[in-house]
Parts: C-alpha cells; structure tokens; sequence
C-alpha cells in the first residue's frame, strides 16, 4: 500500500473546513478513503466522478458502522460504475449515494458537503447542523 | 448421513482479479491463480474456488445474485453418497458428477455437493500449545512463543459457512432431517448452529433469517491453529489495507476467536480459532441475539506503539 492520505489533522469539533486531499490524489473515475480525524482507519470516502467530488461516509446503511470497501480506497466496483458495499454486495449510485440493490436497497449512504478549491483542494463543508466531531464521522 | 467435512466453497464472482488478490493475501496455497478464476486451499486441502460470474459450468446462481454458487460436503464413505443420493432422488433431481461426486440443491435453491472427504489430519506445531502455570501443560522448555519473522499464520481448514435464509425453518429442516445435520445452539429468532453428524466442530453452518432480497452467502470462516494465529493473520490484513468487519474477538456459541473482514465476494471472510467442539450428547441451547450473546469480548485493531522513554519535558542528565 502507498503511503497514507490522511487528512489534515485538527482538533476534534473543528472538521468543518478541514482539507481532506488534493484532488489529485483521487485517481480519475476512482475513489478513496481518508481519515479527518484520528480513528485509526478511513471514515469518509471521496469519489471523483466527472469533474465533481463525492463524499460519503465509510458506513453501510445495512449496518450503520459497518465499513465498505475490501481494502484501503477499493470502494467501486469493477468497472467503476458503483459504489460498493462488499460486506454484503449492496451497490449504490455514485452521484446520490441511494441504495440500489442489496441489504439496504431504498436507503441511502450518508453524504457529506464538499467543495473543491481553485488550488484543487477537497474541503469538508460545515454542515447546516452542528460541526461534525470525530465520533460523529465514524458514525 | 456420515458427512465428516466441510470441504471447499464455489464462487461465481464478478471481479475474479479482486477475489484472487484477497484469498493468496489469507495465506491459502495457491493452486491456480488467472483471469478466468482461482483455486485456493487450506493446509488441510479444503478449499475455495474463484469463477466468473457467468460461467455456465457453475450450478445456477441464487435469483438474489449472491456469489455463492456451491457448498461442497465430505462423506466418508461411497455409501454415504448413495444414501445422500438415495434420499435426494426422492423429490429432486440428483447431478452424478465424474470424480463419483453428487450435486443437488437445498429447499431453498443453494446449490451442494457432496463428495469423499479429503481433509488431510495435521500435526500441531508446538508453539501452538501455551504455558499453564502448575500444570503439565506447557510447550516445553526453550520453546519460544514469538519467534521474530516466524512465517506467515496460515489457514488450517475451512471452518464453516452462513446463509441468509428467508425461511429458517424451513431450511433448518432440511439439513436437519434429510441430512443428518445436528443443531448445537440456537439464537432465537436468527437460527440454528448446525453441525453435520460426522464433524465435531459446534459449527459448519448457520443460519440467519432474513428478508428474501438478500439470500446468500453473510460470511464463510477458515480455522486458524490458535487465538494468537487470528490475531497475526488480522494484523497481516490490517497492514496491507484489507477492511476489518468485526473483531478480533472471541464468540459465546463455539467459543471461536473471531476476527472478520469484507471480501470482495460480496461477503465476510472470517479467522476463527478454538471452536467447542460437540457430540450427541450435547444439549443446545437458546438465547436472543446481541452484543452480549454475541461475543465474550471485542477488541479493535491499533496500530503498534511502544511506552518507553523519559518524558517529554524531561531534561537531561547534567
């Protein structure tokens, strides 16, 4: 495995804003995993598709907790047209995140705002809620 | 119905590069490892083969899509496969395979087949065995427990499978009473631990009821020779990038150590160690599944540290 694209560190209650990766480091039509906080393991995964980034976060509706991909960054199937859950084979839309078929066909992943700066750089948005907390992204 | 294994899985997959990579990284021999599938075996010669999806050789897949297409069976005997065969061909249709085997599917439409057994006994490696304080129990003087480099844990033998059933009882039935199977333990309202009558482990099937759109394969398991084997294959998936499911830990029903990983079968792939191991002597039990019930402990995965050292505002020595 290369090295790992953690995410900047900050301080728990101030992830919103936080940089997640350069967009170059999402491979083109390919996802990746990254940890804003200090869990020890990936909880959010950006896809890139088209131009836009996608971010969601590494938790199957199925069974909230439950983390997606097989091994680090391999969220997509195959030929890349979906995002899977390979705990149990549910595929998702890539764009809106819903279910489409397996376990929790008719839910959805949850999505996370992001933006990509004029430096190519994939922020996380705050939320219209209260600022996401570590604990709370590895719901 | 003397069936004394549990002997290999088929899968039909859609990413046949992806399920090689991560059955060689489990620590299975590789026998045959290409674009059009793989075939991995256990130090015991149980096994797990990797086909496309769409191969027409493969028993016809469930209608929900899951990857597994076969669960393979040891008899002990040529007689047992002809009672097998015998009581199947009483409302199914049998298949004769040419290396003497039998092919049939359950009452819930998962494909099995039923074979010699061919599981190989191993001897136990010495390490395997811990010091009991005060006992005779103990791996001998100048046996060392960690041996730095020591090689990679390996699978000893394909432990068990669990489906997803939309009809438990129904299922339960037919491993039951047309194959032998004995029932060890039972979450109520989930479904049974069964055993075939001629395998001592608490465990080579279980059944989950759940709803009809996710028939299939939950997890298969491969043995492991002790706890501390688990933890060194874990930790070996952990460092090269493989996502832990669950664990490690240690279950209540069969007391295996756990620890599990999602696979990209579409299932969990699990290393388990120590499981009870039964008789008809037994009386199951039942109990409502939960965390409780679940596991006696549960551990996470961090990554290796060392406390040592002199503080950090320590000043030195004048």
């Amino acid at each position: 495995m290369g090295a790992r694209r953690s995410a900047a560190k900050c301080p728990p209650g101030q992830l919103s804003m936080t940089v997640l990766c350069h967009i170059s480091e999402i491979p083109v039509d390919g996802a990746i995993g990254v940890e804003p906080g200090e869990d020890g393991h990936d909880t959010i995964f950006l896809v890139r598709r088209a131009g836009h980034v996608y971010a969601y976060r590494d938790s199957c509706p199925h069974w909230p907790g439950a983390r997606m991909a097989w091994r680090r960054h391999e969220y997509l199937d195959a030929d890349g047209a979906h995002i899977v859950c390979h705990g149990h084979g549910a595929l998702f839309d890539i764009e809106t995140g819903h279910c489409l078929s397996g376990p929790c066909a008719g839910l959805s992943l949850s999505s996370l705002p992001v933006e990509l700066t004029a430096q190519g750089l994939v922020r996380l948005l705050p939320t219209a809620s209260a600022p996401l907390t570590s604990k709370d992204i590895s719901k | 119905m003397n069936i004394t294994s549990l002997e290999g899985l088929v899968f039909g997959v859609d990413d046949v590069g992806a399920c090689n990579e991560f059955l060689a990284n489990m620590g299975l021999d590789v026998v045959e490892r290409g674009d059009d599938g793989g075939h991995f075996l256990a130090e015991d010669g149980t096994w797990i083969s990797i086909r496309p999806r769409a191969d027409a050789q493969l028993p016809a897949p469930l209608e929900t899509g899951s990857m597994l297409r076969e669960t393979v069976y040891g008899a002990a005997d040529t007689d047992t496969i002809e009672a097998v065969a015998k009581e199947m061909a009483r409302d199914r249709e049998v298949t004769r395979h040419a290396d003497g085997s039998i092919g049939f599917y359950d009452d819930l439409g998962f494909a099995l087949r039923i074979c010699l057994a061919t599981r190989k006994t191993l001897e136990v490696p010495a390490e395997v065995m811990p010091n009991i304080p005060n006992s005779t129990q103990s791996r001998g003087l100048n046996v060392i427990g960690v041996t730095p480099g020591a090689p990679a844990a390996r699978p000893r033998t394909l432990s068990h499978v669990v489906y997803f059933v939309p009809d438990v009882a129904l299922a339960e039935a037919f491993y039951t009473q047309r194959l032998g199977f004995r029932c060890t333990d039972r979450f109520t309202d989930v479904g049974p631990f069964l055993r075939p009558a001629g395998m001592a482990d608490h465990h080579a099937l279980f059944l989950i009821q759940s709803p009809p759109h996710i028939k299939g394969i939950e997890h298969f398991a491969f043995h492991m020779a002790s706890p501390s084997q688990v933890l060194a294959a874990g930790t070996q998936m952990v460092k090269r990038g493989f996502q832990s499911f669950w664990g490690p830990g240690r279950h209540h029903f069969g007391s295996n150590w756990f620890w599990y990983f999602n696979c990209p079968m579409g299932c969990h792939a699990e290393f388990d160690a120590d499981m009870d191991q039964h008789d008809d002597h037994w009386v199951p039990r039942a109990t409502a599944m939960g965390p409780e019930a679940s596991q006696a402990y549960l551990f996470q995965f961090r990554e290796k540290w060392a406390p040592g050292g002199p503080p950090p505002n320590a000043r030195p020595a004048s």
